[in-house]
């Protein structure tokens, strides 16, 4: 017995109004113009190979007397952080009045499948915290890591202790087997090895669908339903654009830094166990000392909170604050609750710190 | 308006009309905008939608309902041209249909990013208007709640079908979630493209061992005979000259077939979790009816669809088989690749064309390289600032030595006036001096290399090489 309780007619009518919507709102698409890759104006400040560094403007005068570095994950592009004027995390930390700096990957062609966790990390990471610091004649500055860029704050951290003065750790996965982890889950059996000697570097639009196949159902059907009623509205239209292009926008992958992080943080979840070899260094979270901020999302579907939480404790510093916001890995940074309560919070705690 | 849910009658086929025309009028409207933006010449190219006349060639012109294959018997044909989400129902489906028309005027017109957005837009709202043909189709029928009992059990039917087929090695679907396109296999098979002939010539060979015809003419009684008997040929020892390349083939062969029963028992475990989403949909349209509530839209029955399937498709990706058969097939494809790509490097080989495994020997020298020049680089900056603090003379006996004659190029730690070098200005010196560079001696002795990258530093425009200030300084250190 199906329970629905539909007359013809409304059928029609559900479908013709769906229809309209879809006609108009499709048009409305085709209006939309050129969406930027950010928002605030700032300015490269260092750039190699294919990274650049870029600060933030409006940042001169900034009450916060020590810098603060944004590192986002190799996997799709920052401007999640500064989508649009008044969804931008960016934006908020300059009104807080941190200086902000931001470091972007940029895209890796095959010449940079070579590229490892030691290049990023204790190579072009440590670089710019270098020109930084020499810009500002200061020893030390505060990092900000997002998702895998926060699992590389770490680890940096670990290792470079005396350059570090607090640590910001945005939806960051420090264990990554913990029983809800869908990716962890899906990469235990495949031969990373394998595949990286055979596909040399990952190709973006690869790990893009895996993670839309996390919730296809939700990301790749109803979505777009839920879009069409408010397709009329071109400011709407263009703020799910802004999002859209941000979802499609991904770098692949350098090969060697993909089987390391795959190997030794999924596959075997070393970090934990302080069994991280990078370069000439062995990474111990418990040489993390600094005060350290631990930002993470409820219900977020990518890194979970509990590969989050597993933080506390596992580092030798004892100022650790938790941070959790009732939203979504991408909510946290866009959603307008998120934009009024964590750029503060963060700004807050980085000003009291 | 007729108040009898169950009838048709003239009015409601006269609002049915009224849909279309409205349908059309707002399709055709965009369509005209998007001729302007799309073409050069937009106003020539007129009405887009008047070549294909919508109104002539729309079958619902004349009776929609005559043509409804949903106001027959829906079920008895094809039983996913009744799944109300299957892609692969397109045909018979006006209300998707009519997307369809407007797609093929409107596509080449929306190219790039947009075109991309466009088409997601376009597959979503074929599959919400299949469900709302479904429903229209059922709800038209003597007992609605009897059709969609059956319109759910046929998608039931339908699938069991096609699991039977992947068990017999017969199908060939690619498999996709009910409403959704673009999933995990689907990702992967892009990866795949680039050995699809291999693939599709495979998978007929492999059709041909599975009905017991070897190659060759043989026949084997029996399912699974055949394809052990051909496992077996690919292990004999490659002879003679051609030995590596036989084995490489083998090989080859090999990881084909390792990859098909891959995919075979990934679909399958795929095809099952389509069922039991099925069957999650079912259990919440009973807990509904207990409870004695009723979905009252298409959208709610659409997002009751949604939530219930994903739980089921959550279920089966948590689980320790999807585990296994995502990597076993993730693995053997890599497999097929690897294979692939070392019979076409030995082939370049051959014609004496560089190969990628050289040029990724090369690429792995040269990051070795790189990272080795920055340590250096970074080893050369310390020295040179320790050196910097020993050599630097307490202020008073800077002072006092400035006034003393220079003795060029005693030692490593004087300070020296560069200026004495054509070229090199007070300005100029100051430079040199925050670079390290504070005497004739160790300008002497840079190398080529070296003083085009002090150049870039210095920006100083290639002054260094071209007006010889590492000669001068040899000169000058005596």
């Amino acid at each position: 017995m199906i329970p629905f309780q539909m007359r013809p007619d409304e059928i029609l009518n559900e479908a013709r109004s769906f229809n309209e919507k879809l006609a108009k709102g499709v048009a409305n698409l085709m209006e939309v113009g050129e969406i930027p890759s950010g928002v605030t104006p700032r300015e490269p400040v260092y750039k190699e190979d294919k990274m650049v560094l870029y600060r933030y403007q409006g940042a001169e005068g900034a009450k916060n007397k020590t810098p603060v570095l944004v590192v986002y994950a190799l996997v799709n592009r920052p401007y999640m952080t500064d989508l649009q004027e008044n969804r931008s995390t960016i934006r908020g930390l300059l009104e807080s009045g941190q200086d902000v700096y931001l470091i972007d990957w940029g895209y890796p062609d095959a010449a940079d499948r070579y590229l490892t966790m030691d290049d990023y990390i204790n190579g072009y990471l440590d670089r710019c915290v270098d020109v930084i610091c020499a810009r500002h004649g200061i020893d030390k500055l505060s990092i900000l890591g997002i998702c895998q860029g926060g699992t590389f704050s770490l680890c940096y951290t670990a290792m470079h202790q005396d350059k570090v003065r607090n640590l910001v750790a945005m939806v960051t996965p420090v264990d990554f087997k913990t029983p809800d982890n869908m990716l962890s889950h899906w990469v235990q059996n495949v031969d990373i090895d394998l595949l990286v000697d055979t596909q040399g570097n990952i190709p973006g639009e690869m790990l893009n669908w895996t993670f839309l196949n996390l919730k296809p159902y939700q990301l790749m059907a109803q979505k777009y339903l839920g879009v069409v009623d408010m397709m009329h509205d071109p400011t709407a239209l263009k703020n799910f654009m802004r999002m859209e292009k941000w979802i499609f926008d991904s770098p692949d992958q350098a090969g060697e830094t993909f089987r390391q992080f795959i190997k030794d943080f999924f596959q075997q979840n070393k970090l934990l166990k302080g069994d991280v070899q990078i370069g000439e260094y062995r990474v111990n979270l418990r040489d993390i000392k600094c005060p350290v901020l631990n930002v993470f999302a409820e219900q977020d579907h990518l890194v979970p909170p509990d590969a989050s939480r597993a933080l506390k404790g596992a580092i030798g510093s004892k100022d650790y604050t938790e941070l959790s916001f009732p939203g979504g890995h991408i909510g946290i940074y866009v959603s307008g609750k998120a934009q009024k309560t964590i750029p503060p919070a963060i700004g807050e705690w980085l000003n009291a710190h | 308006m007729s108040t009898n849910a169950n009838s048709w009658n003239e009015s409601l086929i006269n609002d049915w009309m009224a849909t279309q025309k409205q349908y059309w009028e707002t399709w055709s409207d965009f369509a005209r905008k998007a001729g302007a933006l799309g073409g050069n010449n937009g106003q020539s190219a007129g009405n887009p939608f008047a070549a294909f006349a919508p109104f002539a060639q729309n079958p619902f012109a004349q009776n929609p309902f005559a043509q409804n294959p949903f106001a027959q018997n829906p079920f008895a044909q094809n039983p996913f041209a009744a799944n109300p989400f299957a892609q692969f129902a397109a045909g018979n489906n006006p209300f998707a249909g009519m997307l369809d028309q407007w797609w093929s005027a409107m596509q080449p017109k929306a190219g790039g990013e947009l075109g991309t957005i466009a088409q997601r837009f376009y597959d979503m709202g074929k599959n919400f208007m299949s469900m709302a043909e479904g429903l229209f189709g059922a709800s038209g029928q003597e007992h609605p709640e009897a059709a969609m009992d059956m319109w759910m059990s046929s998608m039931q039917a339908a699938l069991q079908q096609w699991i039977a087929q992947i068990q017999n090695n017969m199908d060939l679907i690619t498999p996709d979630l009910p409403g959704v396109s673009g999933t995990t296999l689907s990702t992967w098979a892009q990866l795949a493209d680039s050995v699809a002939p291999w693939l599709n010539m495979s998978q007929n060979f492999l059709k041909d061992v599975a009905e017991g015809h070897l190659p060759g003419g043989i026949e084997m009684p029996g399912i699974g005979a055949a394809q052990e008997q051909f496992c077996r040929a690919l292990s004999v020892p490659g002879l003679g000259y051609t030995r590596e390349q036989q084995e490489r083939v083998q090989e080859l062969a090999r990881h084909l077939l390792s990859y098909h029963d891959a995919l075979r028992a990934y679909k399958l475990a795929f095809a099952k979790t389509a069922l039991s989403s099925l069957g999650s949909v079912q259990k919440r349209l009973r807990a509904l009816h207990e409870a004695g509530d009723k979905i009252e839209s298409l959208r709610a029955l659409y997002d009751m669809w949604v939530d219930a399937s994903e739980e089921a498709y959550a279920e089966f990706a948590m689980s320790d088989e999807y585990q296994v058969v995502y990597g076993d097939l993730v693995n053997a494809l890599m497999l097929v690749r690897r294979d692939m790509n070392e019979l076409s490097e030995q082939h370049y080989r051959l014609l004496n064309i560089p190969t990628r495994s050289e040029i990724d020997t090369m690429q792995h020298r040269q990051q070795e390289n790189r990272r080795e020049t920055r340590m250096l680089r970074r080893e050369i900056a310390e020295l040179r600032a320790q050196l910097d603090k020993q050599s630097r003379p307490a202020p008073a006996a800077r002072a006092a030595r400035a006034k003393q004659p220079e003795r060029a190029g005693t030692t490593d730690e004087v300070d020296q006036d560069l200026t004495q070098i054509k070229g090199i200005g007070p300005k100029m010196m100051e430079k040199l001096y925050e670079q390290g560079i504070r005497n004739f001696r160790q300008l002497a002795s840079m190398n080529t290399q070296f003083a085009e990258q002090l150049d870039e530093v210095l920006k100083s425009q290639g002054r260094i090489l071209r007006e010889d200030w590492i000669g001068q300084a040899k000169k000058l250190r005596g």
